[in-house]
């Protein structure tokens, strides 16, 4: 039996302050049952939508005798109901994710995908928290399941990258409705890659966002020694290199190259997306960054 | 003062590899400081070339490595350093001028260079070490690390004219050679201004006994050369050699040994006269038609003085009816030595100079005041030292070599105790200076046994392959100088890793007593004393599965077999100094494989400590 803890950030007012915000999709889904947000179910609800004709059967409740006495016509009201959604949140946990050593980039990854997590449990939406290729959580409504998933996460190995690629799919098999998508990760592979990640999540008509998450390190790298053996974490390749400041420069621009493109891409295809580094101060990049890209309410 | 220096310097070589490959690994594998990144993606084909394609500026990291290994290396080379504070060697000219009187005094040139010697070493410090060497016939040690005077006047006693060629500036260079940080003082009748040949030394100082106003005396001396036998007649060649103060007539004769009534007498059967030049001349005689079945002795004298060495030579010549069975290699009469026959076979007795031009392989040989040199193929060889020290060169790894105390005191052989031991797990009482324990003869052969002036001396070949790191490196490094002294060592003991004998401390096994008849079988041959009545002669050639035997012989008097205190040997040994533990040399090779093993869990830490820190 191990013991459930959350993240130490996660204080008892950082919960409270979650507890204020609110998931915003940028459209209406079909949900399952009564939750915070509009649904494209007309019926009982808060929301005008509009009128009909009243026909036997209908409540009397309902008739809108005002119209009725300006036209002596029976109108019904009709609402738009509230539902919950389906909120898939995608953590990459490859060994990228967990470099440096520190793991400072995992464990902001993690905080990021509790954290929405327990935005979607306080608005009763239901949650499922997928690692592809090593951890396929169930459909979770429960805010006490923040304790469960917190543990998952801690004891999930890293994962190999092709099984992560694969597992997308996996993952998106297991959505039965459309909803909202979070999708964290460094993104620091091919933007091929990236692209056909996208479009398997596309295919399934979700909201999806995309967070990235990356060190002060991928950054703005300041390497000890100016002799490096570069170990690739995943693939265990090594690559001799000299860090000259040219090749710094070199490296800053491919990695700025890279971020434009995906920015481009994510625009182009009506993906909200957003950029995190590690070292940011956790209450500070939800509260304001995720409030004004519209992410959280 | 001290000297430094390596066991196996040639190891030191090495270092050419080592670097190359050191170089080339940094090449090969980069040099970098691993770091581990998420991915190298945005590193593939970054403009700047890999490390190993530029041009190699070596880390930090690469002069660490090549500073382990270069200590490493050093540490196998076998550094020593030896406190050789005021080590002078003596060269006393003993050639056959010296026997010449002084006009000055009564004694000879011979004698006041011994008093010099003996006033230099009383004025020696304490710290010093004091070695004596004689030139003639050829250069010997006489005494090493004297330390007293009566010790010094006894190996002066030994010391006297002796005939040879003029080897001065050959002595001279050899000693140079061996002994390049020893002070050297040259004691002889050469003048001052005369010049010794030989490298340059630093510390080196010509004593003169004679001043130039004096001239020499006039000395003769002959010496049979060459005696070739058959079953009629054989030739003698003599060697007369005389330093003159002016021409003069030199008279050789030749007396015959002949026994009447159990007593020796001589009989004169040749003469000679021949006409010498002054100063230093020679002449060959021939002389034929010896019996070669009489003992002859021969003798100079210079007309109208005494003859100074009246018993210039002698010899004997054996008949050889049978076939060759055996050698004597001697310089002594037969009467001398005693025996004529050995195991019922004839015996061949050859003078020193002649052993070169034999070409027999004898059943065995037997050597009695060793002369320098290189001896027939035989299965066993048997030496007799004599009071001087001898250097002998002999076949590496003869199946036999026993160095045996056996004085010919005659008849020889008469009375012999024999023993055989094993030195299975024996110990050393002596132990080189660079080794901090007793060596071990764990499991190795013998390659020599023998006594040497009433010490037991062992050499030891330890059956290592060098380079083995399972094995003992210091058994190695024994067994090389065992095997150098053995086959070109042009003095006994030639250096501080050449030539170490040592002594057996414990580690002998049954030693026991055999009556004297007894044929005693291999097996058994552990240990024995065998009492001939007859001359005979007792040797090993076999190895058994417990190790190698080497057997010795010991005159009556000399072995106390049975005796705890056989292994108390009484007497201290010249060429070596035993050495306490607690007195034994700084060992440098054993501080450096500690500074080795430091430094590489340094290395170990930092680059941890650095790999760690690289993305934190």
């Amino acid at each position: 039996m191990v013991s459930a803890s959350l993240p130490e950030s996660f204080t008892p007012s950082y919960l409270r302050q979650l507890e204020l915000l609110r998931l915003r999709a940028r459209r209406a889904f079909l949900g399952s049952r009564q939750g915070g947000h509009l649904s494209l179910k007309k019926g009982h609800g808060i929301e005008f939508s509009d009128y009909r004709k009243y026909e036997l059967g209908d409540n009397p409740r309902h008739i809108d005798w005002g119209l009725y006495g300006r036209s002596e016509r029976l109108y019904v009201k009709r609402f738009q109901e509230e539902q919950d959604i389906g909120v898939v949140l995608l953590l990459d946990g490859t060994a990228s994710m967990r470099v440096p050593e520190s793991g400072i980039k995992w464990l902001r990854a993690k905080e990021l995908a509790l954290s929405l997590a327990y935005v979607g449990f306080m608005q009763r939406d239901t949650v499922r928290l997928v690692c592809p290729g090593g951890y396929y959580g169930s459909r979770v409504t429960s805010p006490s399941a923040l304790y469960r998933l917190a543990d998952d996460l801690e004891q999930l190995p890293p994962i190999q990258p092709q099984a992560f690629i694969s597992g997308v799919s996996r993952a998106m098999s297991m959505v039965r409705f459309p909803g909202l998508a979070f999708v964290l990760s460094d993104f620091l592979y091919p933007f091929e890659q990236v692209e056909s990640l996208f479009r398997e999540l596309r295919a399934k008509n979700l909201d999806v966002c995309a967070l990235q998450v990356l060190s002060h390190s991928e950054i703005d790298p300041d390497f000890a020694s100016r002799d490096l053996l570069l170990v690739d974490s995943e693939t265990g390749r090594e690559l001799p290199l000299v860090m000259s400041e040219s090749v710094r420069k070199e490296y800053l621009y491919r990695l700025h190259q890279h971020n434009l493109k995906l920015e481009d891409f994510f625009r182009s295809s009506g993906v909200r997306f957003l950029r995190s580094e590690a070292q940011q101060e956790l209450h500070e990049f939800v509260q304001i960054h995720l409030a004004q890209s519209g992410l959280l309410t | 003062m001290g000297s430094f220096g390596f066991f196996l310097p040639l190891s030191l070589l090495a270092i050419v590899p080592i670097v190359a490959v050191l170089v080339w690994a940094f090449r090969r594998h980069g040099k970098g400081t691993p770091t581990t990144i998420g991915t190298l993606f945005l590193f593939d084909r970054l403009s700047e070339k890999p490390a190993f394609r530029q041009q190699f500026k070596p880390p930090l990291r690469f002069f660490f490595e090549l500073l382990l290994l270069s200590l490493l290396l050093l540490a196998f080379a076998g550094p020593f350093f030896r406190d050789t504070s005021e080590e002078i060697t003596y060269l006393l000219d003993n050639s056959l001028s010296m026997a010449a009187r002084l006009k000055s005094s009564e004694k000879s040139r011979l004698e006041t260079a011994k008093d010099e010697v003996r006033s230099r070493f009383a004025s020696l410090s304490s710290r010093a070490t004091f070695s004596l060497f004689k030139s003639s016939p050829r250069l010997e040690v006489v005494a090493s690390h004297v330390s007293s005077a009566s010790e010094l006047d006894a190996a002066l006693a030994r010391i006297r004219p002796e005939y040879a060629d003029d080897n001065l500036s050959d002595a001279v260079t050899k000693l140079r050679v061996k002994y390049p940080n020893h002070g050297l003082r040259i004691v002889s009748d050469r003048l001052p201004a005369e010049k010794v040949e030989g490298p340059p030394s630093e510390d080196y100082q010509l004593i003169s006994v004679v001043s130039p106003s004096e001239s020499l005396e006039n000395v003769a001396v002959a010496r049979a050369q060459i005696i070739r036998a058959n079953d009629s007649e054989s030739l003698m060649l003599v060697k007369v050699q005389t330093y003159l103060k002016q021409a003069a007539t030199v008279q050789l004769n030749i007396f015959r040994l002949v026994s009447v009534s159990a007593k020796i007498q001589e009989v004169r059967v040749r003469t000679f006269d021949e006409e010498f030049e002054s100063g230093s001349d020679s002449r060959d005689i021939e002389i034929q038609n010896i019996d070669p079945s009489y003992a002859y002795r021969i003798s100079v004298s210079i007309e109208g003085e005494r003859d100074k060495f009246p018993f210039d030579d002698s010899f004997w010549v054996t008949e050889q009816n049978s076939p060759v069975s055996g050698v004597i290699v001697s310089s002594r009469s037969a009467k001398a030595l005693g025996v004529s026959e050995i195991f019922g076979k004839g015996v061949n007795v050859l003078a020193p100079d002649t052993v070169d031009k034999f070409k027999e392989k004898p059943d065995w040989i037997v050597f009695d005041r060793l002369p320098v040199l290189t001896l027939p193929e035989s299965p066993s060889i048997h030496i007799l030292p004599s009071v001087e020290s001898s250097v002998i060169r002999v076949q590496p790894l003869s199946p036999v070599i026993v160095f045996s105390s056996c004085e010919s005191e005659p008849p020889l052989f008469r009375y012999l105790n024999f023993s055989a031991f094993t030195l299975k797990g024996a110990s050393t009482l002596e132990t080189p200076p660079w080794t901090r324990s007793l060596l071990r003869t764990a499991d190795g052969s013998i390659l020599a046994a023998g006594e040497y002036r009433g010490n037991r001396h062992v050499f030891v070949g330890f059956e290592i392959f060098p380079l083995s790191p399972a094995k003992n490196p210091i058994g190695t490094v024994l067994f090389l100088n065992a095997l150098q002294w053995l086959s070109a060592g042009d003095l006994q003991f030639s250096g501080p890793a050449v030539g170490i004998p040592f002594r057996v401390a414990d580690g002998l096994e049954d030693i026991a007593l055999y009556d004297g008849q007894a044929v005693v079988p291999l097996s058994k041959l552990k240990s024995g004393q065998l009492l001939v009545p007859r001359p005979g002669y007792v040797y090993s050639r076999e190895s058994s599965r417990e190790g190698r035997y080497a057997v010795n012989f010991f005159s009556a008097q000399e072995s106390r077999l049975n005796s705890p205190s056989y292994l108390e040997l009484p007497l201290p040994t010249e060429s070596l100094k035993h050495i306490e533990e607690s007195e034994l040399q700084f060992e440098l090779w054993r501080w450096l494989v500690w500074g080795v093993i430091v430094l590489l869990v340094l290395e170990r830490f930092v680059s941890l400590f650095r790999g760690r820190a690289a993305l934190s």
